[in-house]
């Protein structure tokens, strides 16, 4: 078997919306809406580039929500240049698209394989010698193994097992298609292009095959930070000789946490900010892609109550969108204020009310009859935005989350509380 | 903790200041206003809890600070501060080091802020505290004791509910409502940029439709097309068929001979051209020949001669150049002329006859003749310098001969010096007269005498009385006179009071030994025997009655007895008990007399002990009276006495004292005047010839002077003239060496280059620009005569050799050049005439062989086509000329028809295309050709309207597809979806934001209530003690007030609940303070308590708030120490009053005083 390349992707979420960004231009709210598409682009220029024999997507290609058909017939658009290339094209759905709108226009050229949801499929690509299998899923929640009716290996050629999956066991997501490494590699494929988890995995799951993911394509929050893109995979006879990473995002997140304790003045924080940004700007500027930063201002700082002052933390923020992006194509997504008071009342014998109020958080901390009382005081505003507020995965809307994230937030009310407190006394 | 002292260095305006406070409970730091009372507290401050980075009080040099205290326990610390980046802690606490970590240790590990906000007092927030009592619940007032004030909580409570309420309420406008609204408006527009599915599927199908019609218009199209092509072929090919019908009849009707054919016609055709074109070229070639032949004829002439034709041809040419040379002689005769003139000028302007050799070798330099020039000009220079120093030489002379015939006149050289010291000595003694006559004055006057008499003779042991005693000031001496005469009233008062008291006493006693007397009649013995008997009586009777017999046997009257008898008894222990009590109303008054008494007594006894320290201060003020006068050298009299005197004393002593200054500047007057009249006598030896008063002697001066005057500038001017003189000769002298030595450089250059040595330097650039121009004159004629001679020898030598040649051709009066000019045209136009005719000749020879060759070429033409001719003569018989030229015309015609008959037949195969010609010309001849154009037209029209159906088509696709193209690169969608994504994630912002407020009240409102719950019992138990205290008993409580929501009332001491907000100002600071005063205990009844800070707090209390306030102070908890800042006398003074040691440091005078002194020192100052 010669020399053959094909190109692993996944979760590109077509269209899925990126958090927004302080202080922007039209051209980067433009790059911003457009990223999703930008990182198919930038794949199928790569695999033309590459001359790789095939592309495979394992799954969630178009984002659930987004309902505008026209992503679809974009899509078919691109995907059509690689058939005028004789590049095939082999995908599958996962819990995305499973019922996706933009995905029910597409009228697939020949050459490109949306595997069925119905049973495992396998495409043979004879000139290149490679066996892609999979099954797509047929609707959003699919918690069969989908890996187990998956066939066996096609002796003679590359096997390349496709399958949107959480595997079993992952904490953080929600439990699909869940398989086991083991079934995995019983099925003797050379490599499974995994989907879903929307981390790469640098190195395989197996030491006997590759199992791994590629991740997304575009990250869309601070919570899928650094670099995303897609794998492209070089094979000679048979056996994986390089695995190579090429980056498709457009814009990259980081999240950077300045520690204020030093800091005197307001003024000293951008310079803390930029001091801490530089090594991620010329990380990103090398790559040529935009950085979005959140920043975490964190520690124990006198400028606590001044941070917690709604109009000077808008000023400061955006002071800090300003300077960041003077520093190159670099811009702020956020600012969140994790500081403490410098001076808390740290003495427990201390008898004054500032006492109590550490006393009373520690008991709704321990208290869940308390915590109760405290969501009836939330429930008015949770009712009324629940919607919204779940479009966006907003933590204390999630079960998962929102027992710690009321948890954070107490603290924040407390160092609030005391930062106000203190300050008005010294007012 | 209580603070023993602080001291601060370079903090503000304190270079050093120290708080000494020695663990008093109560300290009044003083300062009036801008004394630095801010200053002082906020160093106090931060003595305790650190210096902060940024400090408004730094001065530039090392702020530190020392503390000293001592802990409830009684351990004694001390540290030091100094302001550093982190400050610098050093100290000890017991036997223990102390380092800065320890500090927190030491105060409770309070900071700054918590420090001020549970310990310090300020005015602002005492108005703050009452301000917030007003609408405050109880809980909130209680915790607000530990927190700076309930305002603060208020504050914070009201500022989380406002950013709350901005952020979100259920009703009314909010950021968040404002925000899901917009949401909602972006949600429905982004439904309306979506495409949906249904949109694309019927694009697809219309697509897919118009595709096909498109594809049926082209087959369609390309079939009719095809039907077209074929008609107009048929149509096109029509007429030719026509034409090839003709030219096949033509060629029918056409007899030609045989052989004829076309090979014939075009070889004939060739050679008939030939014939033609040669017959032409001989033509014109015979007409040429001839023309050539006539102009040969026409040249025909003699040669010139032919040996003289070399000199002709070089006379010729020198002929036009005779007249130059002829001008250019007679130029330079002129030049020559002139040169010889000037070289006359030169030699007359050099002075000689004829230039030396040395002279026409001499060349200068230019740098050279700037050094002649130099010469020249420095000697000019130099002589006219010299000539005018002589004529001014000459002039000074004079005058100094002049001068020197008047004579001086002997006065001294130092006037100035003696008019000012005769001026001096003359102001000295006037002076000294004026100050004999006012000493004299002053010491005859009768008052200063009588003064001074009067002052000795009140002095039994009085020396010579001096001025310079050292006698105590009559204000010190009206002070103790005010002490002494105070002691005395207050001993007399004293004595008076005991003189009193005495009496009283005495009368006291008196009455005492009456009441004592009245109270002696003792009737307690009686009533115990009444007592006895009557007890004795009831036993009986008790006796009896419990012996039945015996009971049985007493008679009513028996019982009567006994009763009247116990009644009896009964009425007069009455009547005791009576006396009794009257006995103990006198007893009462004598223990309230022999207490007056001993009260008396111990006034008295007060008293004597006041008379006591009364005569021991007498003796203190006796002892300072004589103290005052140890010095002087009498015994003081008494101070009554002294006191009148020490008045006169200044008064006289002030005289005697101006008199001896005014003696000694006497006597220093006399010294001056005869040192003045030595130094006179010194620099004037013969001012005794000039005895006279000092006006004479400056009059004599005056004279001097003006003798001086003139003969000092006579002297000057002959100075002036003298030196001028001198100078002049030195010059002089200067200037002819100069000269001198010019002169010999210029001899030794005139004679290095054999120059005349008469020549002037003056003019020596004049003589050697004449030399230079008379070189260049003998040049020029020297050139001039050699060009002039070789002129005349060219022009000899030509008019000579013209004058030979004219003499053999015998030519007419002409000039020579005119001849040599003449003869040479006449040479060069028989030249001319040789050549023509030897070319024409070269030309007649050469036309005459070709037409001979032109003419045999034509002869064979001939030839060839007589052949022809003569071939078709012997198959067709005799022809003549005009037959034979006929049938090459029909054979020509019918060769011609052939050809365009071919061309025909070709343009019909192309119609045919790939059809056989055949059946091409078949289906052409079934029809006609107006069949065929109806035909034609029918196929365009329907074309036409297939092409239409076509483009509709094509514009259909194209617009579909560029439809489902737009909908698959709009990103209207995306945008709108990503604007939607960026409001929810400003609304997660907000919703975070609004949640942890809410939390944040939640927490602020269980924390107050939790406290509230915890330590209420004792906060308000201390709270009612302490309101009571500062209210002076007017309030006594605070409650609950009933049935409301956790707001309180106050209680009077009548028992009524008033509202707080109902109280008055005043009240309610006194109600605020007694709950941080509460709280402060509270606290320090279980931790180390620190020093409490209280700035200016009673600026709004009236006095008898102050004093309260103040004593509630004094009688706060002994470990509670309280450092009291205001800038109030009237604090000061009420605290003298209530606690007279209590100490206070004084700001503007840096001094630590007693509350006592502090203000006796401002009695004094006021």
């Amino acid at each position: 078997m010669a020399r053959i390349r094909f190109l692993h992707a996944a979760d590109v979420h077509l269209d899925s919306p990126l958090c927004s960004l302080r202080s922007l231009d039209e051209a980067t709210a433009t790059q911003l809406h457009r990223a999703s598409r930008r990182s198919i682009e930038t794949i199928v220029q790569t695999a033309i580039t590459q001359k790789v024999a095939a592309v495979v997507f394992a799954g969630d290609l178009f984002d659930g929500p987004v309902k505008d058909a026209g992503a679809g017939l974009w899509v078919e658009s691109q995907l059509k240049r690689l058939v005028r290339e004789k590049i095939a094209v082999v995908l599958i759905r996962g819990n995305h698209d499973a019922v996706s709108n933009a995905q029910r226009v597409i009228h697939w050229s020949d050459g490109i394989y949306e595997l069925s949801s119905d049973a495992p499929q396998t495409v043979l690509l004879d000139e290149a010698r490679l066996a892609i299998h999979g099954q797509s899923f047929g609707a959003r929640a699919e918690s069969t193994d989908l890996a187990a009716a998956y066939p066996s290996a096609v002796m003679g050629y590359f096997n390349i097992g496709l399958l949107h999956t959480s595997l079993s066991g992952s904490s953080q997501h929600d439990s699909y298609a869940p398989t086991s490494i083991g079934l995995l590699e019983s099925k003797g494929y050379q490599y499974w292009a995994l989907g879903h988890i929307h981390q790469r995995t640098e190195h395989s799951l197996s030491d006997k095959c590759w199992i791994g993911y590629s991740g997304n394509t575009q990250g869309r929050h601070v919570r899928e930070c650094g670099a995303k893109g897609c794998y492209v995979v070089h094979v000679e006879d048979n056996h994986i000789e390089k695995m190579e990473f090429v980056p498709t995002d457009s814009l990259r997140w980081q999240l950077v946490s300045i520690d204020l304790q030093n800091a005197q003045r307001l003024s000293d924080i951008e310079d803390l900010v930029e001091d801490a940004l530089s090594p991620w700007i010329s990380s990103t500027r090398d790559d040529g892609v935009a950085l979005a930063v959140r920043l975490h201002l964190e520690g124990s700082t006198s400028l606590h109550a001044e941070l917690t002052q709604p109009a000077t933390f808008e000023r400061l923020s955006d002071a800090l969108a300003l300077r960041i992006h003077e520093l190159g194509d670099v811009w702020l997504e956020s600012v969140k204020v994790r500081t403490h008071p410098a001076k808390m009342t740290n003495n427990a014998d201390l008898d004054v009310p500032l006492k109590y109020l550490a006393l009373i958080a520690d008991e709704v901390r321990e208290d869940k009859k308390l915590q109760k009382e405290m969501w009836k005081e939330l429930d008015e505003l949770l009712k009324k935005a629940r919607v919204e507020l779940t479009e966006v995965d907003w933590p204390l809307l999630n079960d998962s989350e929102r027992d710690a994230e009321l948890m954070k937030m107490l603290s924040q009310a407390e160092d609030l509380l005391v930062s106000r407190l203190v300050r008005a006394g010294e007012a | 903790m209580k603070l023993d002292r602080i001291i601060l260095e370079n903090f503000g305006v304190y270079a050093r200041q120290k708080f000494q406070f020695d663990g008093a409970p109560l300290v009044l730091v003083y300062g009036p206003n801008e004394s630095g009372k801010t200053t002082a507290l906020n160093g106090l401050r931060q003595a305790m809890f650190g210096f902060p980075s940024r400090n408004n009080y730094l001065t530039g040099k090392p702020m530190s600070a020392e503390v000293f205290g001592k802990l409830a326990d009684g351990s004694v610390f001390q540290f030091s501060r100094k302001k550093a980046r982190k400050d610098e802690v050093s100290g000890k606490h017991g036997p223990r080091r102390l380092e800065a970590e320890d500090l927190p240790a030491l105060f409770s590990n309070m900071d700054l802020e918590s420090y001020q906000q549970l310990f310090g007092f300020s005015l602002d927030e005492l108005r703050d505290g009452e301000a917030s009592l007003k609408s405050a619940k109880l809980s909130e007032a209680l915790a607000g004791g530990g927190m700076g004030g309930a305002s603060l909580l208020q504050h914070v409570r009201d500022e989380l509910t406002s950013s709350a309420t901005m952020l979100y309420r259920s009703r009314g406008s909010s950021q968040i409502g404002t925000l899901l609204n917009e949401i909602r408006e972006r949600q429905d527009e982004l439904k309306s940029l979506q495409v949906l599915p249904q949109a694309v599927e019927e694009l697809r199908t219309r697509l897919r439709l118009a595709a096909e019609r498109g594809e049926q218009a082209k087959t369609q199209y390309a079939e009719l097309h095809k039907q077209l092509t074929r008609a107009e072929k048929l149509k096109q090919a029509h007429p030719k068929r026509q034409e090839l019908l003709r030219i096949d009849q033509a060629l029918t009707a056409i007899s030609v001979p045989d052989g004829v054919d076309a090979t014939f016609i075009a070889q004939w055709s060739d050679y008939a051209q030939q014939q033609t074109n040669l017959t032409n070229a001989v033509q014109q070639e015979q007409t040429k020949l001839s023309q050539e032949q006539q102009a040969v004829g026409l040249l025909a002439g003699s040669n010139v001669a032919s040996e003289h034709s070399a000199t002709i041809e070089s006379l010729g040419h020198q002929a036009a150049d005779i007249p130059k040379l002829r001008s250019q002689l007679v130029e330079l005769k002129r030049q020559h002329d002139e040169a010889e003139r000037s070289r006359t000028r030169a030699l007359e302007t050099l002075g000689i006859s004829e230039p030396s050799e040395a002279m026409l070798k001499l060349s200068v330099s230019v740098p050279k003749r700037g050094e002649l020039e130099g010469w020249a000009a420095a000697y000019e220079r130099t002589c006219n310098e010299l000539l005018s120093i002589t004529a001014k030489l000459e002039s000074t002379a004079d005058q100094l001969s002049r001068m020197d015939d008047s004579s001086s006149i002997d006065i001294p050289d130092n006037i100035s010096t003696l008019t000012a010291l005769v001026t001096e000595i003359r102001d000295e003694e006037l002076a000294t007269d004026e100050l004999i006559e006012s000493v004299c004055e002053k010491c005859e006057s009768a008052e200063y005498e009588i003064s001074g008499a009067r002052l000795k003779n009140r002095l039994s042991d009085c020396p010579t009385l001096d001025y310079s005693w050292p006698v105590p000031g009559s204000q010190d001496v009206a002070r103790f006179l005010r002490n002494f005469e105070e002691q005395q009233r207050s001993v007399a008062q004293i004595e008076r009071e005991i003189q009193r008291l005495e009496s009283e006493y005495a009368t006291s006693e008196r009455e005492l030994r009456d009441l004592e007397r009245d109270g002696e009649r003792s009737t307690w013995g009686e009533l115990r025997q009444v007592a006895d008997e009557r007890d004795q009586v009831v036993s009986n009777w008790l006796d009896d009655l419990s012996e039945p017999l015996i009971a049985c046997s007493l008679t009513p009257e028996q019982q009567k007895l006994r009763l009247q008898q116990l009644r009896l008894l009964f009425q007069r222990s009455d009547g005791l008990l009576q006396q009794i009590v009257d006995t103990a109303e006198i007893l009462a008054k004598i223990t309230q007399a022999q207490k007056h008494l001993q009260k008396i007594r111990d006034d008295i006894s007060s008293l004597r002990q006041q008379l006591v320290q009364e005569s021991s201060r007498r003796e203190e003020l006796e002892q300072q009276w004589l103290e005052a006068w140890k010095n002087c050298p009498f015994t003081p009299l008494a101070p009554d006495l002294m006191s009148s005197w020490v008045v006169e004393f200044e008064s006289w002593s002030r005289v005697a004292a101006a008199l001896d200054i005014e003696r000694r500047k006497l006597v220093t007057r006399r010294a001056t005047i005869k040192q003045l009249r030595s130094e006179l006598i010194d620099q004037w030896p013969t001012v005794i010839e000039f005895e006279a008063p000092w006006q004479g002697l400056l009059n004599q001066l005056e004279q001097w002077t003006q003798v001086a005057r003139v003969s000092q500038s006579e002297n000057t001017r002959r100075t002036a003239v003298q030196s001028m003189h001198t100078e002049l000769e030195q010059r002089h002298a200067l200037l002819t060496k100069e000269k001198l030595e010019l002169e010999l450089v210029y001899q030794q250059w005139l004679a290095t280059n054999g120059l005349p040595t008469a020549w002037p330097l003056a003019q020596v650039t004049v003589l050697v620009d004449g030399v230079d121009r008379l070189k260049r004159d003998l040049q020029t004629l020297s050139r001039s005569e050699t060009q002039i001679e070789e002129l005349t020898e060219r022009l000899d030598v030509f008019e000579a050799k013209v004058r030979e040649l004219a003499s053999e051709s015998e030519a007419g009066a002409f000039a020579p050049e005119t001849l040599a000019e003449r003869w040479l045209t006449a040479l060069q136009s028989s030249r001319k005439d040789a050549a023509e005719r030897a070319r024409l000749s070269a030309s007649i020879e050469h036309r005459t062989s070709r037409l001979e060759e032109m003419k045999t070429r034509l002869a064979d033409i001939e030839s060839r086509l007589a052949g022809l001719s003569a071939s078709v003569v012997d198959a067709h018989g005799e022809l003549d000329r005009a037959a034979f030229d006929a049938l090459m015309e029909r054979a020509q015609q019918a060769t011609q028809l052939r050809i365009e008959r071919n061309e025909i037949s070709t343009s019909i195969e192309i119609l045919a295309g790939k059809e056989s010609v055949e059946s091409f010309l078949s289906a052409l001849a079934e029809v006609d050709e107006g069949q065929i154009a109806l035909q034609v037209l029918e196929i365009k029209r329907s074309l036409t309207q297939c092409e239409a159906e076509r483009q509709q088509a094509d514009q259909d696709v194209g617009a579909l597809s560029s439809q489902l193209e737009q909908l698959a690169k709009s990103d209207a969608a995306q945008r709108g979806g990503q604007r939607l994504h960026a409001l929810r994630g400003q609304l997660a912002e907000l919703s975070e934001q609004w949640v942890v407020g809410r939390l944040a009240q939640e927490l602020l409102s269980r924390c107050i209530d939790r406290f509230a719950v915890d330590n209420e019992p004792v906060l308000l138990q201390l709270t009612h003690q302490f309101l009571s205290k500062l209210t002076g008993g007017r309030y006594t409580s605070v409650e609950y007030a009933a049935g409301t929501d956790g707001s309180f009332c106050v209680r009077n001491a009548r028992g009524e609940a008033i509202e707080p907000s109902k109280l008055s100002t005043g009240t309610r600071e006194q109600l605020y303070l007694a709950i941080r005063m509460a709280f402060i205990t509270h606290y320090t009844e279980q931790h180390e308590p620190l020093p409490v800070l209280m700035d200016d707090c009673f600026v709004n209390f009236d006095d008898a708030r102050t004093r309260l306030a103040l004593q509630t102070l004094l009688g706060w908890k002994d470990s509670v120490q309280t450092i009291l800042l205001s800038c109030h006398g009237r604090v000061v003074q009420q605290l003298a009053d209530l606690a007279p040691d209590t100490p206070v440091i004084c700001l503007d005078r840096h001094t630590t005083h007693t509350a006592r002194e502090v203000v006796g020192e401002l009695a004094l100052i006021n």
